[in-house]
């Protein structure tokens, strides 16, 4: 009760309260534009949370996360284009809801269903991160060491058409993250003796143009008509709830499915809106309607995409490994602010985490009641031309990368991952690996080193602890298992 | 509509052979720009070990694609025996926009000196509202009024630091000193 009550009182300053008012419209905003991601928004306000108090910055940036994933669904049902790319199952049924005139309804249900999503999810966080946290009280760095190794492996499976792609890229990050002044032996790494690369690859730059700049690239090679004005139709912008309720299991379903899906790196909101998806249909009484405009695949995919919001911060609150590239950017801020993720935050910083938990909840209330009552006024935001934003994506990834360090050298390391980043997106080669190597590589190969002086040098120190030796066979079996399918879908 | 329609596949095999000769490159380089520290605390403690993993990696990931486009040889533009030349151009073509965007994004920084953040800014937006086509009546005051916001929000509200101006400097000093803090 009592941390409940300092959560409250950090919650109650009035910048933490702007942040997250002001992160979830903004969320809401990239959201309902297509084409424009989270990812390279919250890359560009990055730096910025970095000057705000700890919850502040951290609730900005949860604000546009979330916020996002609820807008998305707005130019997926009135457009059949997916604001943010979790939002594409929303489409196979959002749209022929529009189409026959109810618009308005079926934003209602996804608003609705996020909400809920939403809500499962922050619960989940409250209830699994202090409890895990407690495990990682026994973790040593052997288990630190083969849980970054795990999270990268993850990572790279969960990309499942492009895993060599991927693997690829994540070598990449790896590499990337050794360049610099090494600890050690304070040797110069891959710095080519250039002074500004002493300080290794910075991460904001690197975000900031692999996410944002690389996407303005994409908008401004537009041609001709690409926005047009969604048209909001039909009534019952408050039957979301009475619709629900008549579908409770699927939202149950959804939901459980996206908590266990945020939980596990790499997965996220693609792995699970597609499975609850799937399992919504094969257990509906009414299957044939999926796909032709069935409230219960609208519920299937906001409920489950929304579920992971929150639950995808369990893994990085608890054992401080961020499993995906918007995790990699709180943990920056934790960083910052030297709010070091683990068991010891737990006891240290209470007041932060229940802070946290209850900025989780106001900005899913604040985007809930939003959409809900100026959902008229947003859908004009997709008259906005991709190309115009496109243009001031840069002006924003100018002031993202160089307001950190105010480094004229930093903008030109952002149009450089821009440059490779719009590269990649042509040859349809995931990016996100390249940030994960670069924020788990030095984590794993930190702990490794401290594990293997430790044991003398000795290999089986990583199987001789049962931790350890857990997550050690966890790699084995995901990549056994892999490997099994793989080889099962050849012949 | 994008600029180029090319297949991905057909675009991505020279991404991949272009990784494969770099991290091939750069292990080379392992030797000399991570030099081996003669010391007692073990093979694990050397600096070049996360480099080495990290291009390995890449190196035999990317070999793997390249030996897969490999076989597919007969059906890119060289195995059809085009001219490469005209290939690589075409490439380029396809990518004219970022490329000429990313030109222009390392003017603006270059400008910023001379003519400060409003005016370079606004002359950055334009050309690539022009650029794209975009350039008329309505985008242009939508550029003026963002970037209104833009100062506002960054220059006025967060003090985003940025070095005097050249341009700044021919205007007398109070002017001069409100130009190089907030526009």
């Amino acid at each position: 009760m009592d941390t409940l009550l300092l959560g409250l009182n950090e919650i109650g300053h009035l910048n933490v309260l702007m942040a997250i008012v002001i992160g979830a419209l903004i969320g809401v905003t990239i959201g309902s534009i297509p084409g424009l991601e989270p990812a390279g928004v919250m890359a560009i306000l990055l730096p910025l949370s970095f000057s705000m108090d700890p919850l502040a910055g951290v609730s900005l940036l949860l604000g546009v996360y979330g916020g996002a994933w609820y807008g998305g669904a707005i130019p997926a049902i009135l457009m059949n284009t997916p604001g943010t790319p979790v939002a594409v199952l929303t489409t196979y049924d959002g749209y022929p809801m529009a189409r026959r005139g109810d618009g308005k309804k079926a934003l209602a249900i996804a608003y609705t269903a996020s909400f809920v999503g939403g809500l499962i999810s922050v619960c989940s966080l409250v209830l699994l991160a202090p409890t895990l946290s407690q495990v990682a009280r026994m973790f040593g760095s052997a288990e630190f060491a083969m849980l970054a190794a795990l999270g990268m492996i993850f990572v790279v499976l969960a990309h499942r058409n492009h895993v060599v792609e991927a693997a690829m890229m994540l070598g990449l990050g790896i590499f990337l993250g050794t360049i610099g002044l090494d600890r050690s032996y304070s040797v110069q790494v891959f710095t080519f003796d250039q002074s500004w690369l002493l300080g290794g690859i910075p991460l904001v730059p690197a975000v900031i143009g692999l996410f944002a700049m690389s996407q303005a690239f994409v908008l401004l090679s537009q041609r001709g008509n690409d926005a047009s004005k969604a048209e909001l139709r039909g009534d019952g912008m408050f039957s979301g709830f009475i619709t629900l309720l008549k579908h409770k299991t699927t939202v149950i379903r959804s939901a459980a499915l996206g908590v266990v899906m945020g939980l596990l790196p790499g997965v996220g909101e693609f792995g699970s809106q597609f499975f609850s998806y799937t399992l919504a249909q094969k257990f509906s009484k009414h299957p044939e309607q999926f796909g032709k405009g069935a409230p219960e695949g609208i519920i299937a995919s906001e409920t489950s995409n929304n579920a992971v919001t929150a639950s995808v911060m369990v893994p990085l609150l608890a054992f401080g490994i961020p499993t995906d590239a918007l995790m990699a950017m709180l943990l920056a801020v934790f960083m910052v602010h030297n709010y070091i993720p683990g068991p010891t935050l737990f006891v240290e910083r209470p007041e932060f985490i229940s802070g946290l938990y209850i900025s989780l909840f106001l900005m899913n209330i604040v985007v809930f009641l939003y959409l809900t009552f100026a959902t008229r006024w947003i859908v004009n935001l997709t008259r906005i031309r991709g190309r115009f934003i496109g243009a001031f994506i840069l002006v924003l990834g100018f002031i993202g990368s160089y307001s950190q360090n105010y480094r004229f050298s930093d903008a030109l390391i952002a149009l450089g991952f821009a440059i490779f980043g719009y590269l990649l997106r042509r040859a349809n080669i995931p990016a996100v690996p390249i940030i994960l190597g670069l924020v788990l590589g030095p984590v794993f190969l930190t702990r490794f080193r401290q594990a293997m002086g430790v044991a003398s040098g000795d290999l089986s120190v990583f199987l001789s602890r049962p931790i350890s030796l857990t997550l050690f066979l966890l790699i084995v079996a995901s990549l056994g298992i892999f490997a099994w399918s793989a080889l099962r879908k050849k012949a | 509509m994008q600029e180029s329609a090319e297949p991905s596949q057909e675009r991505a095999s020279g991404i991949y052979w272009f990784l494969l000769l770099i991290s091939l490159v750069l292990l080379c380089l392992v030797p000399l720009e991570v030099p081996w520290v003669d010391s007692s605390r073990g093979w694990y403690t050397q600096p070049m070990l996360g480099s080495l993993l990290g291009l390995l990696v890449l190196a035999i990931f990317s070999l793997v694609r390249v030996i897969q486009s490999l076989k597919g040889f007969r059906t890119t533009p060289i195995g059809r025996g085009e001219n490469i030349v005209e290939d690589v151009f075409e490439t380029l073509d396809s990518c004219r926009t970022a490329l000429v965007a990313s030109g222009l994004f390392f003017c603006y920084i270059k400008l910023l000196d001379l003519f400060g953040f409003m005016l370079t800014t606004l002359l950055f937006i334009t050309t690539l509202l022009w650029m794209s086509r975009l350039l008329n009546r309505t985008w242009f005051i939508a550029s003026l009024f963002t970037l209104a916001a833009l100062i506002l929000i960054f220059r006025f509200i967060l003090h985003v630091w940025l070095p005097d101006v050249w341009l700044y400097s021919l205007l007398p000093e109070p002017l001069s000193d409100f130009a190089n803090q907030y526009l």
